[in-house]
């Protein structure tokens, strides 16, 4: 019951070497992006629909779905220039697109912690974990003072859009960080199992949360709010990064469960 | 699955692809403390009780489905729960 070796490293590198290539030799790149983003959501629902209703994982893993769904919006809302006041709708999906991709974070730590496999009883566990996550929180909090910082030193925007996209950003940030936070903690909870199939999905959203943090920092030094409003071709790379991470992630579940219904079947 | 050897290597082969190594061996170690047995003392006799220890910590990882198999691997009527 394995999923395939080297499934994880073959989907990030077609990801990212296929959006280089398509920008390289026709100037698509975004265009393969956008493939990448259709794939992901398509991944993430064939899990859902792989895992049964009462599984503790369909939750997380529908939390994750949505915001993919909800990541789709955000594109479609940006090229249709959908607005409602004055303020880009796309603005406003970005941030219940990031509220849900954290939940969904959190939700997949809450459900592998609740194992016994894996959770730590012990008070000196507890104390390192309560650290651990505590340094997190810490460097994300710091990090989000930076962009404040960011932000101050670019001047106070003068229109709603310009403080839609200021607030956007910002709590993309804090929300990101939240993400790679989540990350790190289901790093954490899964060192017993590292080696095991199951901890390979989570370990690739763990890598694709951290991707996103970088992709968050170059937006900050770019002073955009999404993916699609910078041009750097490196920031635009490692997007592809994180999103293929979280593709490969549901490809490995997918396998895993499917590997283990043919051997059932 | 046929694997030699005794009940414990058994539980350890099982769950080794899925857990890795060392949680493979927390599992069989948390079987061992419910029986009240050593490893080795482990025999046919335990398998609903492997079952019925590791169904739900698996089931939190896995889901179902592929927990029902995992633990039909071990041997006896199945996991079924």
């Amino acid at each position: 019951m394995r999923a395939p070796r080297g499934l994880a490293t073959l989907t990030c590198g077609v990801a990212v070497g296929g959006r280089y290539a398509c920008e390289a030799l026709w100037g698509a790149g975004d265009a393969w992006q956008r493939g990448i983003e259709v794939a992901t959501a398509i991944a993430c629902g064939a899990v859902v629909a792989e895992f049964s209703a009462g599984d503790p994982p369909r939750r997380p893993w529908s939390l994750l779905l949505l915001s993919m769904l909800v990541v789709l919006l955000v594109r479609l809302a940006a090229w249709l220039q959908w607005s409602v006041a004055g303020v880009s709708l796309k603005v406003g999906f970005l941030l219940v697109g990031n509220v849900i991709f954290a939940a969904a974070m959190l939700g997949f730590s809450r459900v592998l912690g609740s194992s016994d496999l894996l959770s730590e009883r012990t008070a000196e566990a507890r104390t390192k974990a309560m650290l651990t996550v505590g340094a997190i929180a810490a460097c994300g909090l710091a990090f989000i003072g930076y962009n404040v910082l960011e932000l101050i030193e670019r001047g106070s925007p003068t229109t709603r859009e310009g403080w839609a996209s200021a607030f956007s950003s910002g709590f993309s940030t804090l929300s990101d960080a939240l993400v790679f936070a989540g990350g790190l903690y289901l790093v954490w909870l899964l060192r017993p199992i590292v080696g095991g199939s199951i901890a390979r999905p989570y370990l690739m959203m763990a890598f694709g949360g951290a991707a996103f943090l970088v992709v968050d920092a170059i937006l900050i030094g770019a002073g955009a709010t999404a993916q699609t409003d910078i041009a750097d071709s490196t920031a635009k790379l490692i997007g592809t990064l994180a999103y293929s991470c979280f593709a490969a992630a549901a490809l490995v579940q997918l396998a895993l469960l499917r590997s283990g219904r043919r051997a059932a079947g | 699955m046929p694997i030699d050897g005794s009940f414990a290597d058994r539980v350890v082969a099982v769950l080794t692809p899925l857990l890795g190594p060392h949680t493979a061996k927390r599992a069989l170690a948390m079987i061992c403390k419910k029986a009240g047995k050593e490893p080795e003392q482990l025999g046919q006799a335990d398998i609903e009780l492997a079952q019925s220890t590791l169904r739900p910590m698996l089931r939190t990882l896995i889901g179902n489905e592929v927990t029902v198999r995992v633990l039909a691997d071990l041997g006896g009527p199945g996991g079924a729960p």
